[in-house]
């Protein structure tokens, strides 16, 4: 498994036009797996040239590893055939569960930490990886509730699994602060309590910060908070490939890019001012909760004359 | 592998208390959700069931915007949200999450006018424009040209994706109107005809006549063109077939340009 990709940007249709005229100098892209996995029109034409030029990593919403109900094997083998086709170099996806009882919420909801859902996760886990004939790699959503009934951390949870399944990790550092800041913890203690070890990939992104919590609406630049997280999670784990995530109010692709090569300067330079991103961070306290929602809502619309 | 009970019950709680808030028994959330730094449990419980909504109801905006033109927006989230709530997702995909709205809303529209039917048949348009955008389509297939010699046993194939529609309200002409930027009048019922296809990755559409839409579902239907064109000859509207023969090569010629053939 290639290990560092380098800086990325998660590919966007917005921006298929741009990069099939520019083909910017991005290291790798990241894509939604469920905008391909069916696609046999333009998402996935252009898909198949810009893979034809560039790594590809493929990130999912719709896995639901942590559901009670059975896993889709019809979805896996569309992730397995699709990873083949694109050459990707890792499959993710989140941990969490988006659906029960056969309906789909298509949000990534919170598991319950307790060792019955470690034992849970930990069997479907092994049993992906063997359909998927990879290591599956997993990334710590950004959460608005804990239960009563937990019984340990994130972290713990995380690295348990890691340890049973040999599976690998996508580490959101803006997930973390996002989660810090809702549910009160340390966010430095998050970093120094997870196998660092299995670090695959870093996700930047912005998120919106409402006063009384956070939400993961990856609508706007990182934060200064974000990116000495970051700085903190690189020395940790020695670097990983690195992917900046711009979902909602996309700008034009320079933009996004701009702020993906930030990362590449605090590794490659040892940081950077950021100037400009904590007043982006405050503007955002500002806004109506109700226009606020977490990602992911990803959809490519139709292109008609 | 024993069912995980704890799991599976917070599951089916949580899924049913965000998706349908007025099941929500507070003693029951704050029970089982933690309260935070600086929100209740119901608050903070509060986040995903907004989310629920607001996410799906972006995507049908998003999938639909010529429907939602056309109902206004406020009229347009409500139909939306009944749809959501009486039909919520199973599919692993947003893509699918509109399936049955066009049949939901012809389902639930006000008997008593002509608005309801006009918008369920332009959601069926719009639908129609999604399935083809990213289904099969004729991008890498030959170019096809229609025989010089073709005689009446000659069967046309049509491109992967390409489908012929038959509307009561003119919904074509409303979103070409829209598409262009307009603010075009809710149409007087109009029967209008119209192939859908792929060229190039767009969407396009190609408005018929009766007679060439019956033409046209006759070779869709597997009919040789001379069992087509008698089809369309005995379509009352259409003239006698002596007026009608020396049409037939100006359409041909238009259709095989705009793409509806194969070889």
């Amino acid at each position: 498994m290639t290990s560092h990709l380098g800086f990325g940007v998660g590919l966007r249709s917005v921006h298929f036009g741009h990069i099939l005229r520019e083909w910017p100098a991005v290291d790798w892209f990241e894509i939604i797996s469920e905008n391909f996995i069916d696609s046999q029109g333009r998402p996935r034409y252009v898909l198949d040239q810009i893979a034809e030029r560039y790594p590809i990593v493929m990130h999912g919403v719709s896995l639901s590893i942590g559901s009670t109900d059975p896993l889709d094997f019809e979805y896996l083998a569309k992730l397995k055939r699709l990873a083949s086709d694109v050459n990707a170099r890792w499959i993710s996806d989140h941990l969490c569960w988006t659906g029960v009882l056969g309906r789909n919420s298509h949000d990534l909801l919170p598991l319950l930490l307790t060792e019955e859902s470690l034992t849970h996760v930990t069997s479907r886990v092994r049993t992906v990886q063997d359909f998927l004939e990879r290591p599956l790699v997993l990334e710590n959503p950004s959460s608005y509730i804990t239960f009563a009934a937990d019984t340990m951390s994130e972290w713990e949870f995380l690295s348990r699994l890691v340890g049973e399944t040999g599976c690998r990790l996508l580490l959101d550092v803006n997930n973390v602060y996002v989660s810090s800041r809702n549910h009160d913890f340390d966010p430095h203690a998050f970093l120094r309590s997870i196998p660092v070890g299995h670090v695959q990939q870093f996700h930047l992104a912005g998120h919106t910060d409402l006063g009384t919590h956070c939400i993961d609406t990856h609508d706007g630049r990182v934060v200064d908070r974000v990116w000495e997280l970051y700085r903190e999670a690189v020395d940790l784990t020695g670097g990983a490939a690195t992917l900046l995530e711009w979902d909602a109010k996309i700008p034009a692709f320079d933009e996004v890019h701009a702020e993906a090569r930030k990362a590449r300067q605090y590794v490659e330079g040892s940081g950077f001012s950021v100037q400009g991103s904590e007043r982006g961070e405050i503007q955002s306290a500002t806004r109506n909760p109700q226009s606020s929602f977490p990602h992911p809502a990803h959809l490519i619309a139709a292109e008609a004359e | 592998m024993t069912l995980p009970r704890e799991l599976a019950a917070m599951q089916q709680w949580m899924l049913a208390t965000i998706a349908d808030p007025a099941t929500i028994d507070a003693a029951v959330v704050c029970n089982r959700v933690t309260a935070g730094p600086q929100q209740s449990p119901a608050q903070r419980l509060s986040v995903y069931q907004h989310a629920y909504f607001a996410r799906l109801l972006d995507v049908l905006r998003e999938q639909f915007p010529c429907t939602r033109f056309a109902a206004g927006d406020e009229a347009f989230d409500e139909l939306a949200t009944d749809y959501i709530v009486r039909q919520p997702p199973s599919s692993y995909t947003l893509a699918r999450l509109a399936d049955g709205l066009p049949r939901h809303l012809e389902a639930t529209r006000p008997r008593d006018g002509e608005w309801g039917l006009f918008l369920v048949e332009l959601t069926q348009l719009e639908q129609a424009i999604d399935r083809i955008f990213d289904g099969p389509g004729p991008e890498r297939l030959p170019p096809f040209a229609l025989p010089g010699d073709a005689g009446e046993d000659l069967r046309l194939r049509f491109v992967p994706g390409c489908e012929l529609h038959s509307f009561r309200f003119p919904v074509s002409t409303y979103y070409s109107a829209w598409k262009a930027g307009g603010d075009p009048n809710w149409p007087q019922q109009t029967e209008q005809h119209v192939a859908l296809l792929r060229r190039d990755y767009i969407v396009r559409r190609c408005e018929l006549s009766p007679v060439q839409a019956a033409l046209l579902s006759a070779l869709h239907g597997g009919a040789t063109l001379g069992e087509a064109v008698a089809a369309a000859a005995g379509n009352p509207q259409s003239p006698v077939l002596e007026q009608l023969a020396p049409q037939l090569h100006d359409w041909f010629a238009h259709w095989s340009a705009a793409g509806l053939f194969t070889s």
